[in-house]
């Protein structure tokens, strides 16, 4: 390996790809070596930092200096500022929402100083194609350990001390479904990643696999030991490419060194992964879909019992934990079940990955102790709410979960806790929503989501989805009735009880949660005809008040159906019935004119 | 074992799901998704039930019975969540019918207008009355549908011969995919599209007929809905009874539920507990049967010719003339021809008529270039009788199978069917394919060897099989393998599954003996096999050959010899006759043919679904075929023709004036059918008895005959009829 003085680490997750991070990093790479510093100074590209919000990111090693929204227009003046000149660029840094001074070090700053890293341990600082960076940092200790010095048995028993729990969404105690399977008498069995990633908004699992391929992989041998199998599948969708890629490499590196393949760290032990890639069914996530898929069939989940543990892939057992779970293995091994479960709480043990999107300032991964509040992750971590706005409720677990309003911020994060809610952890998406979001129309949206992506096996959640989808476009668009909240309340519970696998069961979560936290705003819908967040199309009017229109033909040019009438110096008028209410009109208007409002209710109707 | 449903301790034995002890003990749980032949799926989410520690509801269907399970099947949140479930399903099924209250009225006053172009209710509907949906609703006890109605997409698909499918009517239980591929292992119909916009479809939505099907008709049998409808039965009644019948189009002796009303037949199902199909058949039995018995082109007077043209005439006047046309050759100058298509008890007469009245050395017929012929002779030769008897199930228990390159789907389906379960079972199979275009699509190992090298391939796999086994024996050069079209490689793989996975099964059918050059081939296959410990199973076509076999071997008639005859009489088969050559024919057959539009006399017979019968299949098993409905016309059994052209011929009295008469005489006088002495067939059949190793067997070693391979027979014919020239849809199927 290669050493120098100081490292850049450009970070190369697929947030900061898609701004330009490859692009910096060759002009990085240009400048060190135009400007002589090629011995001094070494250009990494590390896996995703979390902080996406402020991508393309580069953070210089060993000081800690952590530079955002970079652009390679920036480089040479950074380079010959910090790196020649040995003076620290001010004006790259991370200024803090509503604040005015930088934030020069990354370990200072509130995004990252919260976090406590154990499945992300390695991001932004190794090169996740080189095995060697991964092995620097105590990389496949944790098997060595495991191959050499402990049994199947011991290695059960400390993960099962650790208290991990299942990451990819129903929280199932990892000890014990590793338990269950290495009971089982029948041969070959079969370890399992599941990578399919796909609640919106959400990539914890993407980011893991793009910036420490090892960690899973190494996980995934030392569970393979556990429970005697000797071949596995690493499932990972197709919208992943740059993961798929890396793991590609991540995995060829592991055979070469004796990791992977037969007689491994020459214990005798044969193990080999192959990559399986998803094509793209959000149900495939599900354990037994994703079992058929691997099988080649349509990824239709299966009554279980029996599980996979005893009955799965290719009728012979199996374990299947997400990405997540296995690169907590390595270092519940190397670093013993009792460091992990020191963290967390007494039922949700170690760390967890969330990705915080929606109306937050930081968006982006942040990796926490389970039992956080959420307000320490909402205000403390992520920044807050941007524009001033205020917050109103957050969406946790996907499709699945739920909405959690405002008076429960003080709720720690762990399993039951969210589920008690009427939320649930899920894989770990967190949508933060301010007051301009309509519940209705969030419900709506997961049930379209759900809708969509069940796969049509079973009939309350093939049929039972559509129905509630069909009476929340109703609400939505001010046709409802009161009839319709007994009858999604109904429909919920035929759903949850009657329907086959987790998708189906989780699926009403968004409207029962809603109903039960934001029931005024359903009733404003129904009774008063009224979207209290002034979102939903049908209830909203766009008004021009005559007495502060200017006549600039502004919204007139910017209307799409002209349904905007006025003479320049004229007051305008919308034509309600022309109108499409995209709001082009609120939006060009300008502020200090601010002639166009949005209204709800009969007020705005006249 | 014991588990308690709803109170009451329940005895089982075995695995069977909570729902199947459920029904077996008269414990209506409502289901739509599950079916006997298929395995657990849990879809349709209306057998929930509740299961003492376990969380949440659980479906019967594939929650298996254990010792001491308590299960509860209807608390009112059960059946409140069952009704909401129904709802849901009925929200996109036309359901203004089925939660009509004046539905009782319907069946009083609406008579059968099921011609609509698109049902919308029950009456409209060609499932009315076996619709499985009404029976659940009526269970579950639903009175109104909740929602607004939902139409699923998509056009009635009408471009398909035989079957038409209607998505409207779908409520997507899965049966007909998982049939098609759980047991059919054609996996023609798939799920399309998912979420809501779930469909059964096809691969890239084409035609069933584009898309490998055939027709076997098992997901229009298991449809709980009209959603797949076998096209003719729109234009019939639901059945006003039910009798069982033996399908008699090819070998395999499927039994199939023949529906009546007003004495006509309206349909046909495979027999759920026919011994050899299991609820399984094919395109000729599922849609083929009525259009045979009821055909235009039957037989229904006798005929004789006067003036060179065929005239109606009565029985007495045909018989008649028949017993002056056939008295005048003197003894030995007619030659007559028989069917394996006829049943036992007409073959049995035909033989001794011809013995006793027409003198005549031997009856000719099929049976003598079969391959069930062809491997007991081989089996002669060897000194060793070649079993001819197996069970039908057995081979769904294999552990490698030798397919000879025959089109199971189309001339053995349930064999296919068995072969199919096999493969799933982990079998090993194996195709040959000789000199043709390559072996069929499909799982296994496929071979194709070289055209007229099919004995030499058989020589050198049975000297690979040697080799493997520690024998010193030559498996020929690479020059010797090339000219064979063998790879050492394939040779050793084929011989690897040979000795691997037991019981081994050689599929010999025609295509056999086509393929590797006559009857004489069976030698080297029955070598194979008993050097691997394997079977091989006659595959032969027709509905009795087995039992002709049997009765000719008794009268003489094995061996196929041809001598000049002055006149003929032609008992089923359809013969093309030469002009001046034949002299006086009678023809005693079903159809007109070529034989009758040659015939001097023409003697009309029933089908075997108008008369009893017994038949012999494949696999050796006697089954009586009952007779399902009232002869068409004047047409009359083969014996008892027989029977009264004998007395014409002034031999009253030389056969017995009743079917089970003519069968016990059978059963006297052919030792193979000892079992049916006392007249009767028991309802899962009876196996014919196998010939005995004889004294001396295998000393005196005959030559195999030199007799070429008999000209290949069409799968489709049945006594002069071809359904496949016929049936414009089977043609379609068959792809000509």
């Amino acid at each position: 390996m290669k050493h120098a003085r100081t490292h850049l680490l450009v970070c190369a997750g697929t947030g900061c790809v898609s701004c330009g991070a490859f692009a910096l990093k060759e002009a990085l790479e240009k400048e060190i070596v135009g400007r002589g510093l090629q011995d001094e100074a070494l250009v990494v590209a590390t896996g995703c930092n979390g902080f996406c919000e402020r991508g393309p990111i580069v953070m210089v090693h060993p000081e800690g200096i952590f530079y955002q929204r970079l652009t390679p227009e920036d480089v040479p003046f950074l380079v010959e500022e910090h790196f020649l000149k040995g003076r620290p660029v001010k004006k790259f840094m991370y200024v803090p929402p509503a604040e005015a001074t930088p934030v020069p070090k990354m370990a200072d700053i509130d995004f990252f100083k919260h976090q406590r890293l154990i499945a992300l341990r390695n991001r932004g600082r190794i090169d996740p194609e080189r095995i060697e960076e991964y092995i620097a940092y105590d990389g496949y200790e944790g098997l060595a350990k495991a191959l050499a010095e402990m049994t199947p048995e011991a290695i059960i028993t400390e993960i099962a001390d650790s208290g991990l729990r299942g990451r990819g969404g129903a929280g199932f105690p990892t000890g014990r479904k590793w338990a269950l399977c290495s009971q089982e008498k029948a041969s070959p069995k079969y370890i399992i990643c599941n990578g399919d990633e796909g609640d919106p908004g959400a990539f914890m699992d993407r980011s893991i696999l793009e910036a420490d391929p090892h960690a899973v992989i190494e996980g995934m041998v030392i569970g393979a030991r556990a429970i005697g199998a000797g071949k596995g599948f690493l499932y990972i969708r197709d919208e992943y490419p740059l993961a798929v890629q890396r793991m590609g490499i991540a995995l060829g590196q592991a055979r070469e060194l004796g990791l992977l393949g037969t007689d491994i760290l020459g214990t005798g032990f044969d193990f080999d992964l192959e990559i399986v890639r998803g094509a793209g069914a959000f149900v495939s996530g599900e354990e037994t879909a994703l079992i058929a898929s691997i099988e080649g069939q349509r990824a239709y989940p299966r009554q279980r019992p029996p599980y996979p543990a005893q009955h799965g892939l290719w009728g012979q057992p199996t374990v299947i934990n997400n990405v997540e779970t296995w690169a907590n293995v390595p270092s519940i091994v190397r670093r013993g079940a009792a460091w992990f479960a020191g963290l967390g709480t007494e039922t949700s043990k170690g760390t967890k990955v969330f990705s915080l999107v929606g109306k937050i300032n930081n968006t982006g991964l942040v990796e926490v102790p389970m039992g956080i509040s959420l307000r320490e992750i909402i205000y403390g971590i992520g920044g807050g709410i941007p524009g001033g706005r205020e917050f109103k409720a957050i969406q946790i677990g996907g499709p699945s979960g739920g909405c959690i309003p405002r008076d429960l911020l003080d709720l720690a994060v762990d399993y039951e806790s969210l589920t008690g809610a009427g939320a649930m952890m899920g894989s770990g998406g967190m949508i933060v929503m301010d007051e301009d979001t309509c519940m209705v129309d969030i419900a709506l949206y997961f049930l379209r989501f759900t809708q969509e992506e069940s796969c049509g096996k079973c009939a309350p959640c093939r049929l039972g989805t559509r129905q509630m989808a069909g009476i929340l476009a109703r609400i939505a668009a001010g046709e409802g009735t009161d009839d319709d909240l007994r009858k999604l309340e109904e429909l919920a519970v035929t759903v949850k009880q009657g329907a086959l696998c987790g998708l189906g069961q989780t699926a009403p979560n968004p409207v029962l949660s809603t109903l039960q936290y934001f029931r005024d705003e359903y009733e404003a819908h129904i009774r008063d005809r009224r979207c209290p967040a002034l979102v939903c199309k049908s209830l909203i009017t766009y008004f021009i008040e005559p007495d502060k229109c200017v006549g600039c033909l502004l919204c007139l040019k910017a209307c799409p159906v002209n349904a905007v009438s006025g003479e320049r110096k004229q007051v305008h008028v919308i034509d309600q019935a022309a109108c499409i209410k995209c709001g082009a009109c609120f939006n060009v208007c300008p502020p200090k004119v601010r002639a166009v409002s949005k209204t709800t209710g009969e007020e705005g109707r006249s | 074992m014991t588990i308690i449903i709803d109170g009451r301790p329940l005895a089982f034995e075995g695995r069977p799901t909570v729902l199947e002890v459920a029904k077996a003990n008269g414990i209506d749980i409502p289901s739509l998704c599950e079916h006997p032949a298929l395995e657990p799926y849990g879809a349709c989410r209306l057998c929930l039930v509740e299961v003492k520690g376990r969380k949440g509801y659980v479906p019967a269907c594939t929650t298996a019975a254990e010792e001491g399970l308590e299960v509860r099947t209807g608390s009112e949140e059960l059946r409140s969540l069952r009704r909401g479930i129904l709802e849901l399903i009925l929200a996109e099924h036309p359901h203004a019918c089925l939660v009509c209250d004046e539905k009782s009225s319907c069946d009083d006053y609406k008579s059968t207008i099921r011609k609509t172009g698109e049902p919308t209710g029950c009456v409209l509907c060609s499932a009315n009355g076996r619709c499985e949906l009404q029976k659940v609703v009526e269970a579950v006890g639903l009175k109104r549908i909740p929602y607004p109605a939902l139409r699923r997409e998509g056009e009635i698909r009408r471009d398909d011969p035989f079957i038409d499918r209607d998505n409207s009517l779908c409520i997507l239980c899965g049966r007909c995919v998982r049939i098609c591929s759980e047991l059919r292992g054609a996996s023609v119909l798939t799920f399309v599209a998912r979420g809501s916009e779930t469909v059964v479809g096809t691969a890239m939505d084409r035609r069933l007929v584009d898309s490998g099907c055939r027709f076997c008709g098992a997901c229009v049998d298991v449809c709980p809905t009209g959603s797949l409808a076998d096209r003719s039965a729109r234009y019939e009644r639901l059945p006003a009874a039910e009798t069982r019948a033996l399908c008699p189009f090819c070998g395999q002796g499927c039994r199939l539920k023949i529906g009546l009303w007003d004495g006509r037949i309206v349909g046909t199902v495979p027999d759920p507990e026919g011994p050899v199909n299991r609820g399984q058949a094919c395109v000729k039995g599922r849609f083929l049967v009525k259009g045979a018995v009821s055909h235009r082109r039957r037989l229904s007077r006798p005929m004789v010719r006067r003036n060179g043209r065929l005239e109606e005439a009565s029985w007495d006047e045909a018989l008649t003339a028949a017993a002056e046309g056939l008295g005048r050759p003197g003894a030995g100058q007619v030659a007559v021809t028989g069917s394996a298509q006829s049943s036992c008890e007409d073959l049995f007469a035909l033989h001794r008529f011809a013995a006793e009245v027409l003198k005549a050395h031997q009856v000719d017929g099929p049976w003598t270039g079969s391959v069930a012929a062809a491997l007991r002779a081989a089996g002669r030769r060897a000194g060793q009788p070649a079993p001819l008897n197996f069970a039908m199930a057995d081979i769904g228990l294999a552990g490698t199978i030798v397919n000879f390159d025959e089109d199971l789907p189309a001339t053995q389906p349930i064999v296919g069917v068995e072969v199919h379960r096999a493969v799933r079972g982990g079998a090993e199979l194996v195709h040959v394919n000789v000199g043709g275009a390559g072996a069929a699509a499909g799982p296994g190992l496929k071979v194709n060897i070289s055209a007229g090298q099919g004995r030499g391939f058989l020589k050198v796999l049975a000297a690979a099989v040697r080799k493997s086994a520690g024998a010193d024996a030559r498996t020929g050069g690479p020059k010797k393998l090339q000219a064979i079209g063998l790879t050492r490689d394939a040779l050793l793989r084929i011989a690897g599954a040979l000795t691997g996975k037991k019981p081994v099964f050689y599929l010999a059918g025609p295509a056999f003996l086509e393929a590797f050059g006559g009857p004489g081939a069976l030698t080297g296959l029955l070598e194979l096999a008993s050097l691997t410990g394997g079977r091989i199973i006659p595959l032969d076509g027709e509905a009795n050959v087995r039992g002709a076999l049997e009765i000719a071997a008794v009268f003489g008639g094995e061996t196929g010899r041809r001598r000049k005859a002055r006149a003929q009489y032609l008992a089923g088969p359809s013969v093309k006759l030469e002009p001046g050559e034949a002299g006086f024919v009678v023809h005693q057959g079903c159809y007109e043919d070529e034989s009758s539009a040659a015939a001097d006399v023409v003697l009309p017979e029933t089908t075997s679904f108008e008369t009893d019968g017994t038949f012999v299949n494949i696999e050796g098993r006697a089954q009586l075929s009952a007779r399902a409905v009232e002869p068409h016309g004047e047409a009359r059994p083969g014996w008892l023709i027989l029977a009264g052209l004998a007395a014409k011929m002034g031999r009253d009295g030389l056969l017995p004036s009743s079917a089970g008469d003519v069968r016990r005489e059978l059963a006297r006088t052919v030792s193979a059918f000892g079992g049916l002495a006392e007249g009767s067939v028991p309802a899962d059949g009876l196996f014919v008895e196998e010939e005995p190793a004889w004294p001396g067997a295998g000393a005196g070693k005959t030559a195999a005959p030199r007799a070429p391979a008999p000209p290949p027979r069409d799968p489709d014919d049945y006594k002069g009829l071809n359904l496949a020239l016929e049936s414009k849809s089977l043609r379609l199927v068959r792809g000509r």
